[in-house]
């Protein structure tokens, strides 16, 4: 079984990045999975084309029934689910959640299973993916901003913390070129840096806010357009065994900020 | 490594539990509730006033704010309490509940209910006490009267074994010219927002921080005395009492000293025994020094290890300096069993917790009949003892 796991800034694009590339994969003939690890619950949202509940719910607030649903070609979704805004812990929801998912066996039929994971690792919960042997490959989602790029570096302090003594490994950087400057030469920089490369740069495509706006994913809505195309790649890139794997090692924030005013980031 | 003192949770608790017509509440685990429940249960199993939210995973993943309004609802419907406190663990501190916003949503002027933080990670049990006394202090309204000379002692605990005997002997010692009017181990909530009339606050160990809000709001005055054990204790208390109100005492000392003569003389050649006899005191710094005050000033014991909580680390080191010397007794909490077993010396149980004996009878370890009571118990304890009744006989 292929374990992923998605991190990345708030609003970066992961969730697009998780529900496009499960498509494709299940596309090609695997069976997937996707779980959301994000209060939210909106992961599965395009490819069940609604929301589904979450398995916190189920568990904690005593609504009884199934917590796992497939949606477009089988796809399996589940969504941890959490607290409201501002109350409680969402990161120990996470952790729970895992737990439940594994206690129930919900994953063993899958040949691949995608986890997107709410924005930072802003605590031991939401790095649950991280250990515990739940995913094996990280990638991470930026845009060529400066901020991204933080985020994206602060993550990979994350990954390497559990990295040294696991197996799990950074795996790539996901290019989401949908930004101020759609210039790919500045996370080509970074992720030289940290270890890795670029595993995937995701076109700034209409295709994909249609999509979205009718919960459905681009590959399944315009198959044949550039954003379906990318995403195809990227699936093939995850499944092909050629990521360039690596114990991450993080840049300096004065290092991050050369590389961004060298590599032509504008401010 | 066996800690010597618990956490901020267990201070709040014992600064608020002697509040007899209060309830106090834990946010937190159930644990928090059942570790403090227990001692409180061997000391007085007929009034329970403490309850618990009963956070588990749900309320940590999604808040336990609901579940506070929920447990305050039963607590008012259960026990009709004058005041709820609710005492915050660790966990809800960690995730965040708005509990202060929570309890001002709740709170009426019939049934003020009380926000005192407690995280146990955060502070001590001492520290935990010293807040909760601040928080106390606030309560204390202005303009009330206590007419005439009137004190407050803080720092007693209601599950301090024999604590309610304790305090009716200080009772007896100052009255009736000084009126006592809150007392941190038993009293109600009225006596709390009475506080600021006293004329002097008496600080036994514990309980500086209440005592210092309640001198910056109302001016009034605190000395802190040691546990007052024996007639040198006695006459601490009085020292203060009479130095603060200008009164004079001198006639309750005499008498203390006289009736004190005239019951230990039946054990003289017994209480000669002690003489020279080496001891060691394992207890909260107050009464740790007012027991060793009182074991060598009036019996003439060699106290070869006195040990306060306050400023112990492991236990186990302190128990090693025991091990290590000669102690012929040991004077402790229900804690220091297992030690006092090993070395085959006598336990004088005087600090908390006791969770192996029960008092039911009025006496206590303070006053004149608390020095008969304690040394009583030296005596027949070491009488007791497999190997250490010669000693009464040299």
């Amino acid at each position: 079984m292929k374990k992923i796991c998605i991190y990345g800034k708030g609003g970066i694009g992961k969730s697009t990045v998780v529900a496009n590339t499960a498509v494709a994969m299940s596309m090609k003939g695997l069976k997937v999975a996707v779980v959301g690890c994000d209060p939210k619950a909106d992961s599965t949202r395009c490819i069940m084309g609604k929301r589904i509940p979450t398995v916190l719910d189920c568990v904690l607030l005593g609504n009884k029934g199934e917590v796992a649903f497939k949606g477009f070609n089988d796809i399996l979704c589940i969504e941890s689910g959490g607290p409201q805004p501002g109350t409680g812990c969402a990161g120990r929801g996470i952790a729970s959640a895992l737990k439940e998912i594994r206690d129930r066996d919900l994953l063993s039929d899958r040949d691949a299973v995608i986890y997107d994971v709410l924005g930072d690792v802003v605590c031991g919960g939401f790095s649950t993916p991280l250990r515990e042997e739940i995913a094996d490959d990280v990638y991470l989602v930026t845009t060529a901003d400066f901020m991204a790029m933080y985020a994206a570096n602060n993550i990979c302090k994350g990954i390497r913390h559990y990295a040294v003594t696991s197996g799990i490994r950074l795996a790539g950087i996901i290019y989401n070129s949908r930004s101020m400057r759609n210039d790919i030469s500045l996370v080509e920089a970074f992720a030289g840096r940290v270890g890795t490369a670029v595993a995937g740069k995701i076109p700034m495509s209409s295709d994909i806010s249609k999509a979205e706006i009718k919960r459905k994913t681009a590959v399944e809505l315009f198959p044949d357009g550039d954003a379906a195309s990318s995403f195809n790649a990227l699936a093939d890139y995850m499944l092909s065994g050629k990521a360039v794997r690596c114990i991450p090692e993080p840049v300096s924030d004065e290092l991050l900020e050369e590389l961004c005013l060298q590599n032509g980031t504008e401010f | 490594m066996r800690p010597s003192k618990s956490c901020m949770l267990f201070g709040s608790y014992h600064a608020l539990n002697g509040i007899k017509d209060s309830v106090v509440l834990f946010h937190s685990v159930i644990g928090c509730n059942f570790g403090t429940l227990g001692p409180h249960f061997m000391n007085d199993m007929a009034s329970i006033r403490q309850s618990s939210t009963v956070m588990s995973d749900r309320e940590v993943i999604y808040g336990g704010e609901s579940q506070i309004r929920k447990a305050v609802r039963l607590a008012k419907q259960l026990y009709s309490p004058r005041a709820v406190f609710v005492v915050s663990g660790c966990v809800p501190e960690i995730t965040g509940d708005d509990i202060g916003g929570v309890c001002a949503d709740l709170s009426s002027p019939e049934c003020p209910v009380i926000y005192v933080p407690s995280p146990g990670f955060l502070k001590d049990e001492y520290s935990g006490y010293e807040d909760a006394g601040r928080i106390l202090a606030d309560l204390a309204e202005e303009g009330k009267e206590c007419g005439g000379p009137c004190v407050n002692i803080l720092g007693p605990a209601a599950d301090d074994p024999r604590i309610d005997n304790d305090m009716n002997a200080l009772r007896l010692m100052l009255g009736p010219q000084i009126r006592v009017n809150y007392v941190s181990s038993g009293c109600s909530f009225n006596d709390i927002l009475c506080a600021g009339s006293a004329g002097l606050n008496i600080v036994i160990g514990r309980g500086t921080g209440m005592a210092e809000r309640l001198k910056e709001r109302f001016g009034t005055p605190y000395r802190v005395i040691d546990y007052p054990y024996g007639i040198t204790g006695c006459d601490e208390l009085c020292s203060a009492a009479e130095e603060a109100f200008g009164v004079d005492l001198s006639s309750v000392r005499t008498g203390f000293r006289q009736k004190t003569a005239d019951s230990l003389e039946k054990a003289f050649s017994f209480i000669q025994g002690f003489y020279a006899m080496p001891a060691a005191v394992v207890a909260d710094s107050a009464r740790a020094r007012g027991m060793e005050r009182f074991l060598t000033r009036e019996l003439g014991m060699d106290v070869c290890v006195r040990a306060c909580r306050e400023e112990m680390g492991d236990t186990e080191d302190t128990y090693d300096l025991i091990r290590g010397s000669e102690a012929a007794m040991i004077f402790g909490s229900g804690y220091e069993k297992p030690l006092a077993e090993v070395m085959e010396v006598p336990l004088i149980r005087m600090c908390y917790p006791v969770l192996d004996r029960v008092t039911l009878s009025g006496r206590s370890y303070a006053g004149v009949e608390g020095s008969v009571c304690l040394v009583e118990d030296m005596i027949n304890e070491t009488m007791a003892a497999r190997n250490l009744k010669g000693g009464l006989y040299q």
